[in-house]
């Protein structure tokens, strides 16, 4: 009965096989360490903030003079459970792009932008790029000063080019000279329906690249279509079951316990026109792109520079000519590899500290120490191929 | 070796996140004074909020709203106002949305405008975007927190304003039962996920032996 009733479904969906085809025939190499398991991750919290979205999108409404309310007042202490639901998709951001940030790295640290996996590369960056659009239309919903100051700059950015068109480009972002109620629904609608949907599609796109070409393994071999050296798929799901536990463990430590660094206590006041904060900065995982706007003298060449490090990013397989794959087996790009993480965290936690001559040299020695990485990539390739020959 | 490598990476990381979710970034340049402290441990919480309550209604409330408890400011109780006040408060069940509120109350808003140079600010989130120590000082004494204010000096001792804070606070933020019962459920949700942890730790080994894999 169990057979002939699994044989009526399959025969008629085909969905036994995919899932045989993406779970067993699908391996990857043994001995994968931990942050390969930050990709599911990824897809967890996007699933989570779907649906906890789904469930604050219910309360919320997207006006001017009613934003601010339904999310402090009605969501949070009206609706039964609301608070948990906007702590949920608060957090979750916070959580969503830290594991977005270190599954990059982390891709950086493997080389895993190598050939013949440019397009996952390419689409993990585009995947990035979306990824900062929800979090910045996101922002605005609250309609807390946080929100408005920052959608005002963010808006603004586009003026930074000296072309006469770009007044107009931010004026077509904002549907106003001002962020408003139209800035607040075309933000919205942004936020709820194209994005989340371009995200899918993209990390659908991402997937299906990397299972065709099969993950490096840890040490930088091919061991892709080699069943000695890989296992099915489906064993190491076991091992990330366990670090998603212990991830949502942390998670509802934050939920429960201290949503408060997820909710800045500035934007608990309500969004006022008048009043310019005496501080503005954007959210943690923007910071480091502010710390350079703001360090870079001129505004187009702030504008140029914080461009820099994304371009560089996404040309990462063209710059880095070197054969040799993951940062365990080159001892240089490690070297270079703790100098781009450790300015990345630099620009980060200065970023969101006020305005002083102290944080513009620092801003301008971090982010010329993080380009330095970019830049030495193809000189550290010259000297490992030099290695090599003598070897 | 492996193990090394990954160390300076982890602390970079850690040390980033930690500075970024512990507050540490953000320290307050306003304090509750020591001595206020000391008035908030013996006359406790709950006593504190149901003075505030009182302060907050016969003096604060002169001009200001606290929308989210559904204190309106004085002028709402004047005669040719207060039929008004009643029938939008029966149609909105006490909470007056900022649209209709800032509407029907136009006049008398702009009346405190006149008065004041600006609308004095509904104060239902301030607790928290102040913080305890700026909100202390602001209410103490607002001139030397906000020069030029027209804030009045309320002429508050210590133990009033630290009620007026406790009672400001239950607007915006829950109370200490709810804060323990969401406490209470966290705990079981984390237990919860690290048996869960152990438990798949523990299957995967018997699936792994039993199907003969190496890792
Ligand atoms: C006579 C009218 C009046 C009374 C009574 C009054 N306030 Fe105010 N309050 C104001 C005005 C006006 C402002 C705006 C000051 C400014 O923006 O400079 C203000 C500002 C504030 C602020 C700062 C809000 C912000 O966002 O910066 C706080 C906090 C505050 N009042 C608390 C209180 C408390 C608590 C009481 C009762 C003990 C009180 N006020 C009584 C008129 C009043």
């Amino acid at each position: 009965m169990n057979q002939s009733v699994k044989e009526w479904f399959e025969s008629r969906t085909g969905l036994g096989r995919i899932f045989h085809k993406e779970m067993v025939e699908y391996r990857v190499p043994k001995g994968l360490t931990l942050p390969y398991s930050l990709g599911m991750l990824a897809v967890l919290f996007f699933v989570i903030q779907i649906i906890s979205g789904i469930f604050v999108l219910m309360y919320y409404k997207p006006d001017a003079k009613l934003a601010f309310d339904s999310v402090n007042y009605t969501i949070v202490q009206v609706v039964p459970w609301g608070w948990f639901l906007r702590s949920l998709h608060a957090v979750g951001a916070g959580f969503f792009m830290a594991i977005i940030y270190t599954h990059m790295f982390t891709g950086v640290y493997y080389n895993a932008y190598k050939n013949p996996r440019q397009l996952i590369w390419i689409t993990g960056w585009v995947i990035y790029m979306v990824t900062i659009l929800l979090v910045l239309t996101g922002y605005l919903l609250p309609q807390g000063q946080l929100s408005y100051w920052a959608s005002e700059v963010v808006s603004e950015m586009p003026t930074a080019i000296p072309l006469d068109i770009m007044d107009k480009v931010s004026l077509w972002i904002k549907g106003g000279f001002s962020v408003g109620d139209i800035t607040i629904t075309r933000f919205f609608a942004l936020h709820v329906v194209l994005l989340p949907l371009l995200l899918i599609v993209l990390v659908f796109l991402h997937m299906q690249f990397f299972h065709q070409t099969g993950v490096t393994s840890a040490d930088g071999r091919e061991v892709h279509g080699n069943e000695k050296e890989t296992v099915p798929f489906i064993y190491v799901t076991l091992k990330e079951g366990v670090i998603i536990a212990i991830v949502l463990a942390a998670f509802s430590y934050f939920i429960f316990f201290n949503p408060a660094p997820f909710t800045p206590s500035a934007n608990f006041a309500p969004a006022d026109p008048m009043r310019t904060p005496a501080h503005i900065a954007p959210e943690w995982y923007l910071t480091a792109f502010y710390e350079i706007f703001r360090s870079i003298p001129g505004k187009f060449l702030g504008f140029m520079a914080t461009n820099m490090f994304l371009i560089f990013l996404l040309l990462l397989p063209i710059l880095d000519t070197s054969k040799k794959k993951s940062a365990t087996k080159r001892p240089l790009f490690y070297f270079m590899y703790l100098l781009f993480l450790l300015s990345f965290a630099v620009l980060s936690i200065e970023g969101t500290q006020p305005d002083t001559a102290q944080s513009i040299v620092i801003g301008q020695v971090f982010f010329f120490i993080n380009m330095l990485f970019f830049v030495s990539l193809p000189v550290i390739a010259h000297f490992e191929k030099k290695k090599e020959a003598i070897q | 070796m492996k193990f090394l490598r990954s160390i300076p990476i982890v602390i970079i990381l850690g040390g980033l996140f930690y500075a970024l979710w512990s507050g540490i970034l953000e320290p307050s340049e306003w304090k509750v004074p020591q001595s206020a402290e000391i008035i908030k441990a013996k006359v406790g919480e709950a006593q504190l909020i149901k003075e505030g309550s009182k302060i907050f209604k016969t003096s604060c409330a002169a001009c200001h709203s606290l929308r989210y408890k559904k204190i309106y400011p004085f002028f709402v109780n004047a005669p040719n106002v207060k039929p008004l006040f009643k029938i939008l408060m029966k149609e909105h069940n006490g909470f007056l949305t900022r649209d209709v509120y800032e509407s029907a109350f136009a006049l008398q808003l702009e009346g405190l405008k006149a008065a004041f140079g600006s609308v004095p600010p509904d104060l239902s989130t301030a607790y928290v975007y102040l913080g305890e120590g700026k909100l202390f000082n602001i209410i103490k004494n607002p001139q030397k927190v906000l020069p030029g204010t027209k804030m009045p000096n309320m002429q508050l001792n210590d133990k009033q304003v630290l009620a007026v804070s406790a009672f400001m606070k239950t607007a915006i933020l829950p109370t200490a039962k709810e804060t323990s019962r969401r406490h209470l459920i966290g705990i079981i949700v984390i237990i919860f996920f690290i048996i869960l942890a152990i438990l798949l730790a523990l299957y995967r080994k018997v699936v792994f032996e039993e199907d003969n894999i190496e890792e």
